[in-house]
């Protein structure tokens, strides 16, 4: 199923877990070396920039192929054929790349696996004057999607599949008739619950293991649309999207009720679990609340809430810094001495490690999205 | 880190008992920090509390709550200073840790507020005159002065887009090309000058040993600018754009081989892709020029792209192999 080499998948995973336990001092450097000699990886994996330039050049040479190929098949086919064929050929050199030359994440595989599967869709859709029902759309992107994450277990194509599974949902219900419609948000919200119970209970199996990250990202995938589902305004905006009746809509409180209860019960479930990914997501989805309700109600003016909010969130910090300063409840407020429990990304991990080598850690990670006073550009990072 | 990888390596005997103990009971002990969450939401809260405030003030400037207002962001500003000064650990040029995690947010905090409050003086009393260049140019300076006298990375990112906003050009990542017409000689020779200059700071102050670890915000900047300057130029000019081409060419070499020197595989990629673009502009102008009554340019143009990307993925990985394997060394 999996195209890359399962042994050295295997062995970059226990790579990646020995280096973590010997940052950490718990393992001896003798013994993380023996470990290291007896599981190597046969991957290419260059460093992070080197990704990041691989992926455009290729992006660039593959888009002129594209481009000679269309300019000498004008006439005898048209693009809808044409860009099928390119992308048999953009998976046929993604593969040849992957067996001969070893890539994983190198930038040239995952230019060439988004490249192909981008042709593809765009040569079926054109090949019908793109005129396809949205529905019938959505099921062929997920089953390319879904193809290509059994095939490369690449993150971002898991979301695409998510989504277009979504929307596949989305546009049979609105074709449906009333009744599908008005059940359509609870629809995908029990979906959703469903898929995050599915999810959590595959993260673990053996048999899965090297989709572990992909299935994470899915969990979180499912916790978003589970809010989505049941969000204020994303309910009334896709009301008036599918039955073209704007204003408000029925069941408004309940639809409100979701909207502030789900990020609360994700954090309150956060702390109670000790679960990042419930914790992150919930403060994440406060933010999307709080947009929700400023799109409709004008309580008091922006910079008002900006700077009670900014206050409070400076005030809780700093209670909440000071309560933890001896750890309680298994919780604790000091710098913790491994990485972030949501960075569980084999590949990078060591990508990072290797660029960032004989680089002094800094505490200081400051970026500056902006201010009032033209904030500052990207910082110390390179 | 899951135990049971570590327990099937113990059962391969690569692993002691006493590292698989340790590991088990990291595992077990092991408290749940929220130290990477209260830092983000410390940092949104002042985001938030500095841009609401000044907000507050521009909406407020005429009305008679702006007294009040000028006062709490003086009190801000005046406490996290002080803080600042009580906490922090004792100068030196060299790079000196914080003395706690938040110390860092507290100083930018004071630091943004200040920029309010100066900008607020400013605009009401007109401390600084009819002299914007001045109005610029004090922030710009209690920026540098905290910057090193902190030592702050982030404040020192400040402080250079206020050196620059003094000198004319926007050089944050999302403004450098939207808000900056650089169509005008002007400010092609500017940010050409300005990009040298925060290139010689760099080298400077890893020669002078004057927090040697500047040195990378430093050379980030001006690289950025001074490529997407001399682009400017190379574009810009209908006559003389080989000249600049060679020019680019010249500069790209000469910090090649000081990115490679460094092993800095950030600044050699951003190298390599600004000397591309003029590569591939060069070209695109001769293609122009050819007759274009048939579809050979596109081909040839086509072609060029094929092969000169595919060249320099070659490049890349042989850059990445060389520096690999200098590292093992």
């Amino acid at each position: 199923m999996i195209a890359y080499n399962r042994e050295s998948l295997d062995n970059l995973d226990i790579q990646v877990q020995a280096m973590e336990a010997f940052d950490k001092k718990l393992l001896p450097a003798e013994e993380y070396d023996r470990i290291r000699a007896a599981h190597p990886y046969h991957f290419y994996l260059p460093n992070f920039f080197v990704r990041i330039g691989l992926f455009i050049l290729t992006m660039i040479a593959a888009a002129c192929g594209l481009g000679l190929l269309l300019l000498m098949g004008v006439g005898s086919g048209g693009f809808g054929t044409i860009a099928v064929i390119y992308a048999a050929l953009a998976y046929g050199a993604l593969e040849l790349f992957i067996h001969g030359q070893k890539m994983y994440g190198s930038g040239v595989d995952d230019a060439l696996l988004w490249l192909a599967s981008i042709c593809f869709l765009s040569g079926i859709a054109a090949a019908d004057d793109f005129d396809l029902h949205p529905a019938t759309l959505s099921l062929i992107t997920l089953l390319v999607a879904f193809i290509c994450v059994l095939r490369y277990a690449d993150r971002l194509m898991t979301l695409v599949a998510y989504g277009a599974l979504l929307c596949l949902v989305f546009y049979t219900a609105a074709a449906l008739g009333p009744i599908a419609r008005a059940i359509l948000p609870f629809l995908i919200m029990a979906l959703s619950i469903g898929f995050y119970l599915l999810f959590t209970s595959l993260e673990n199996k053996h048999s899965l293991r090297h989709y572990r990250s992909c299935i994470l990202l899915l969990r979180v995938a499912s916790l978003l649309s589970l809010y989505a589902a049941g969000n204020y305004f994303v309910v009334r905006e896709a009301n008036e999207y599918i039955s073209h009746h704007p204003g408000p809509i029925a069941l408004g409180w309940l639809w409100w009720l979701f909207t502030i209860l789900i990020p609360i019960f994700y954090i309150v479930k956060g702390i109670q679990k000790k679960d990042a990914l419930f914790l992150w997501t919930g403060m994440a989805l406060v933010t999307a609340t709080v947009f929700t309700v400023r799109y409709y109600y004008h309580i008091m003016p922006m910079e008002s809430i900006m700077i009670i909010a900014g206050s409070l969130l400076i005030a809780g910090v700093y209670a909440v810094h000071r309560y933890l300063r001896t750890p309680k409840h298994g919780f604790t407020s000091a710098q913790p001495d491994y990485k972030h429990p949501l960075t569980d990304l084999p590949a990078e991990a060591i990508i990072l490690a290797e660029t960032f080598k004989n680089t002094p850690t800094t505490t200081t990670g400051v970026q500056f999205g902006g201010g009032t006073t033209g904030g500052g550009g990207a910082g110390g990072q390179y | 880190m899951r135990t049971q990888t570590f327990k099937k390596l113990h059962a391969e005997g690569l692993l002691s008992d006493a590292a698989l103990q340790h590991i088990e009971a990291f595992e077990a002990t092991r408290l749940f920090s929220l130290f990477w969450e209260l830092r983000l939401l410390l940092y949104l809260g002042i985001i938030l509390l500095t841009g609401g405030l000044g907000i507050l003030v521009y909406k407020n400037i005429d009305t008679i709550g702006h007294q009040a207002i000028l006062a709490f962001i003086a009190i801000v500003t005046i406490g996290s200073f002080l803080y600042c000064f009580r906490k922090k650990a004792p100068f030196s040029w060299n790079q000196v840790e914080s003395p706690n995690a938040y110390f860092d947010y507290i100083l930018l905090l004071g630091c943004l507020s200040l920029l309010i409050f100066l900008s607020y003086l400013q605009y009401a009393y007109n401390v600084f005159g009819d002299n914007y260049g001045l109005a610029t140019f004090i922030p710009m300076v209690i920026l540098f002065i905290t910057a090193y006298y902190f030592d702050h990375l982030g404040i020192l990112s400040l402080a250079i887009t206020n050196l620059a906003a003094w000198a004319g050009i926007a050089v944050t990542p999302m403004t450098i090309l939207k808000e900056n017409n650089f169509a005008t000689p002007r400010l092609i020779y500017t940010g050409i000058l300005l990009g040298s200059i925060l290139l010689a700071m760099g080298v400077l102050s890893k020669q002078r040993r004057a927090k040697p670890h500047f040195e990378t915000t430093y050379t980030n900047f001006g690289l950025h600018l001074f490529f997407i300057a001399v682009l400017a130029g190379f574009f810009s000019e209908d006559n003389l754009y080989f000249l600049w081409f060679l020019g680019l060419v010249a500069a790209g070499f000469y910090l090649y081989t000081k990115a490679m020197a460094r092993r800095s595989f950030y600044f050699i990629l951003m190298i390599i892709l600004y000397v591309y673009i003029g590569l591939s502009g060069l070209i695109t102008r001769l293609l122009s020029q050819m007759s274009w009554r048939d579809a050979t340019p596109l081909a040839l143009g086509f072609f060029y792209f094929i092969g000169s990307a595919i060249g320099i993925i070659l490049l890349l990985i042989r850059i990445n192999h060389k520096l690999k394997a200098h590292d093992s060394i």
